[in-house]
């Protein structure tokens, strides 16, 4: 076959393959102009979020600011609450030492009164004054009644101290949740630079959040107040047989 | 005998709590830390801790490595420990013991529970 002849069926090869490429075109070009419709219409809304991610990302630094602040906050307030609880049981306790030396003054007044008694014995009238003064009950009841109050108000401030324990378990709640945020402002600033690169030069970074290199809370802290938890972890601690036993446990 | 405790606690509310709680149990030393790293300064420094109350969440050095510490530390290795934690789940308890707490306390705790902590420790010693 001649290199002419050759050629020419080439180009009839080709020219058939062309028609078959114009061909899908012709099918696929609605196709086509569907997704730039779709694209168009989609931009804005791109935009759209883009922005709200960005407002978003530049909102969390005060987030976490107001967490910080509201956890100082609560801290501040239960050491005032401890000052008070404080100074109440020092209270009391001064109270209990006053009325405790009332009592002892109430004795040496009845070692007189016997005195006196002893001296008046020859005046019946006199000796019955001196024996009612002698039964008043009065100091002594006062005492009892009162060692009572001061009993009840010191064990009201140890229950108040206990129910503080909520403020470090809040604390440790409020840190959890801290790094959860600095975790999503992470995400959305990661997001924002992929959607565009130029965006994220125009993100509030004036507040700078330090992450935290190591968790130092609790996620699960919970204020339950209940002896059942305290005795489950006791029967756990004793049930466990021998330090090998709970060692073989970690290899 | 007076024990002389050490409190770490990252938290100046939760150390004195435990402190009040020992002063209303009759105890009158202690010393306390904000963490494990300011424990082992402490403990470093001072032959006379005879005791060591430990939170296990803490910023620097944890409760856990706190422990872990003392008790590879020759000179304080046989020191009483209880851990006073938020942690109640049953791995985290068994952490603690496998690293060597004498016991272990919930919070929140009231002053019974941890005198009978320290009584019990203070007992199989």
């Amino acid at each position: 076959m001649s290199e002419g002849k050759k050629d020419f069926e080439m180009l009839g090869v080709k020219l058939r393959e062309l028609k078959a490429l114009f061909s899908v075109g012709e099918k696929i070009i609605p196709s086509i102009q569907k997704l730039v419709d779709f694209i168009n219409e989609m931009s804005p809304l791109l935009v759209h979020i883009n922005n709200s991610i960005e407002e978003s990302n530049s909102k969390i630094p005060k987030a976490t600011d107001h967490i910080v602040d509201v956890t100082n906050a609560t801290e501040l307030a239960t050491t005032e609450i401890l000052d008070l609880i404080d100074t109440i049981s020092s209270n009391t306790f001064d109270l209990s030492n006053a009325l405790s030396l009332v009592v002892q003054d109430e004795g040496r007044t009845k070692q007189t009164l016997t005195e006196l008694a002893a001296l008046v014995s020859d005046n019946p009238k006199a000796s019955a004054l001196v024996k009612d003064l002698y039964e008043n009950k009065t100091l002594a009841e006062f005492k009892i009644k009162a060692d009572d109050v001061v009993q009840k108000i010191q064990m009201d401030s140890t229950n108040i101290a206990i129910a503080l324990q909520v403020q470090d378990i809040t604390t440790q709640q409020l840190s959890a949740v801290n790094h959860l945020i600095i975790s999503v402002q992470k995400r959305l600033s990661s997001l924002m630079f992929e959607l565009s690169e130029d965006q994220i030069k125009h993100v509030d970074n004036s507040h700078t959040i330090e992450v935290p290199t190591d968790k130092n809370f609790d996620m699960n802290a919970s204020y339950i107040k209940q002896q059942s938890s305290q005795d489950e972890i006791d029967i756990m601690i004793k049930s466990t047989t021998s330090q090998d036993e709970i060692d073989k446990l970690f290899g | 005998m007076d024990l002389k405790f050490l409190v770490v606690d990252d938290s100046v509310t939760m150390r004195r709590i435990v402190v009040n709680s020992l002063k209303g149990l009759g105890y009158s030393q202690f010393l306390e830390a904000g963490d494990g790293k300011e424990a082992i300064d402490i403990l470093n420094a001072d032959d006379s801790i005879s005791f060591v109350i430990t939170d296990w969440n803490m910023p620097n050095v944890s409760g856990l490595d706190l422990v872990k510490s003392i008790r590879q530390h020759s000179k304080y290795s046989t020191i009483p420990i209880l851990m006073v934690t938020t942690r109640g789940v049953k791995d985290d308890i068994m952490e603690a013991l496998h690293a060597k707490v004498n016991n272990y306390v919930i919070k929140p705790f009231t002053p019974q529970i941890l005198k009978e902590k320290i009584e019990q420790i203070l007992a199989s010693i």
